[in-house]
């Protein structure tokens, strides 16, 4: 009887500890701002401070499930006014887009509401059929990206901001990405935390200057 | 001094064999409460803190009054979330991320247990065991809230060391009682910055006859 009462008490026990959450829950703890990531990359081979001036896109690309549109809203322009700031601390020069930057900026909001996995690449394989480059005043021209990213699952938006080499286009035959810092995570659309986020990029980046 | 060694290790060992087959047959059951505590790189690059969150037990059969065989099984959930840090993905591709690793281990061995005191009245009966088998290893890394790819339970190979002491509840019943105990566990982790995920575990829980 003693044994029995032992055993049952022993069962409710672990029972306890199976049924009343000891795996602790990874990521449901975390803040918006902990939610997201800041993942840029750049081409190598190239020298960043051989560029001054830079010109950024006036309004938002927006890719909604594939489908890309032009926006500017508050948060786009909040976007926007960061990156200016950060490439402005950087040493770079902005100037209209007719005045012959060395360098492009464009901003896309990349919206999917589908679960799943996505590959990043798929993005920039698509780059050219949703941006056209003659609004950089290269037109025919093709885009060039040497990056990729993994696999990552989707549920949350994202912010691309790319740099463009413009100052060899001419040369080279086409538009290379020289330099792509993505955000992703929960909040981004944010016009109160833009400055934070595209900072947070820029400060990852230190090679992102003229000197 | 020598000798009084050796004529003790002879006592413990030639017990009369009524005395040693007390234990015959019985099956016992242990269960138990457990803090993991990482060791090594597994501490160093994964998990720094000890983890609350754990279980484990054991059912035994007794060869006689100091051996055992039997069956151990357990779990225990580490856990860490680091701050805010840029990682190199490549040496062009950064990436600033929280970190979270999340890791649950349920160990499922083989165990043989030597109890040298067990069917005494002494107060405390000190006990060694060891065990072998396998782990089913869950590991989750997360970068914000994204997860990596390779996400999959794998069996791992594991080896435990345990040593405690049983305090009886009743001076004639040494099958019953309160049982403390520290557990070295080794468990084959196999990445690139943590070959091994050693711990060592303090466990406290009851252990009872279930049958003779």
């Amino acid at each position: 009887m003693k044994n029995k009462s032992v055993l049952i008490t022993g069962i409710l026990a672990l029972a306890f500890f199976v049924f009343s959450g000891c795996r602790k829950e990874a990521v449901s703890n975390l803040s918006d701002a902990d939610t997201r990531i800041y993942i840029t990359q750049y081409d190598s081979t190239v020298g960043f401070s051989t560029y001054k001036t830079f010109s950024i896109d006036d309004s938002l690309t927006v890719l909604n499930n594939g489908v890309a549109s032009r926006s500017l809203t508050t948060t786009g322009q909040a976007f926007i006014n960061a990156v200016i700031k950060y490439m402005q601390q950087g040493g770079y020069t902005q100037v209209s887009k007719d005045a012959g930057p060395d360098l492009g900026i464009n901003l896309t909001y990349i919206n999917t509401t589908s679960t799943g996995l996505i590959d990043y690449s798929s993005y920039w394989g698509y780059y050219g059929g949703y941006y056209d480059p003659l609004y950089w005043g290269y037109g025919g021209y093709g885009y060039y990206s040497p990056y990729s990213y993994g696999v990552y699952q989707v549920n949350s938006g994202a912010l691309s901001v790319d740099l463009l080499d413009l100052k060899n286009a001419v040369a080279k035959g086409k538009i290379n990405i020289i330099w792509n810092g993505l955000i992703r995570g929960e909040g981004i659309a944010n016009a109160n935390t833009a400055d934070n986020q595209v900072s947070a990029l820029f400060s990852q980046s230190a090679y992102l200057k003229t000197n | 001094m020598k000798q009084y060694w050796i004529t003790s290790l002879l006592l413990l060992f030639l017990l009369p064999a009524s005395s040693l087959l007390a234990q015959q047959g019985e099956v016992k059951v242990n269960l138990g409460y457990t803090i993991g505590l990482p060791l090594g790189d597994f501490k160093t690059n994964y998990i720094p803190n000890a983890s609350p969150r754990g279980f484990m037990g054991d059912l035994s059969y007794g060869i006689n009054n100091r051996w055992a065989i039997g069956l151990g099984f357990g779990y225990q959930d580490f856990y860490h979330q680091y701050d805010r840090t840029v990682y190199d993905l490549a040496s062009n591709k950064q990436i600033s991320a929280v970190l979270t690793n999340s890791i649950q281990t349920v160990p499922l061995i083989a165990k043989v247990s030597f109890t040298p005191m067990q069917g005494t009245v002494h107060l405390i009966q000190p006990y060694l065991s060891a065990g072998a088998g396998i782990s089913l290893l869950t590991f989750h890394q997360y970068l914000g809230e994204f997860s990596a790819d390779d996400n999959r339970t794998k069996a791992k190979f594991t080896a435990m060391a345990d040593a405690g002491f049983i305090v009886p509840f009743h001076k004639r019943d040494t099958n019953t009682g309160f049982q403390l105990g520290v557990s070295y566990n080794y468990t084959r982790f196999g990445q690139p910055d943590a070959a091994n995920l050693n711990t060592v575990g303090i466990h406290a829980g009851l252990v009872f006859q279930l049958h003779n």
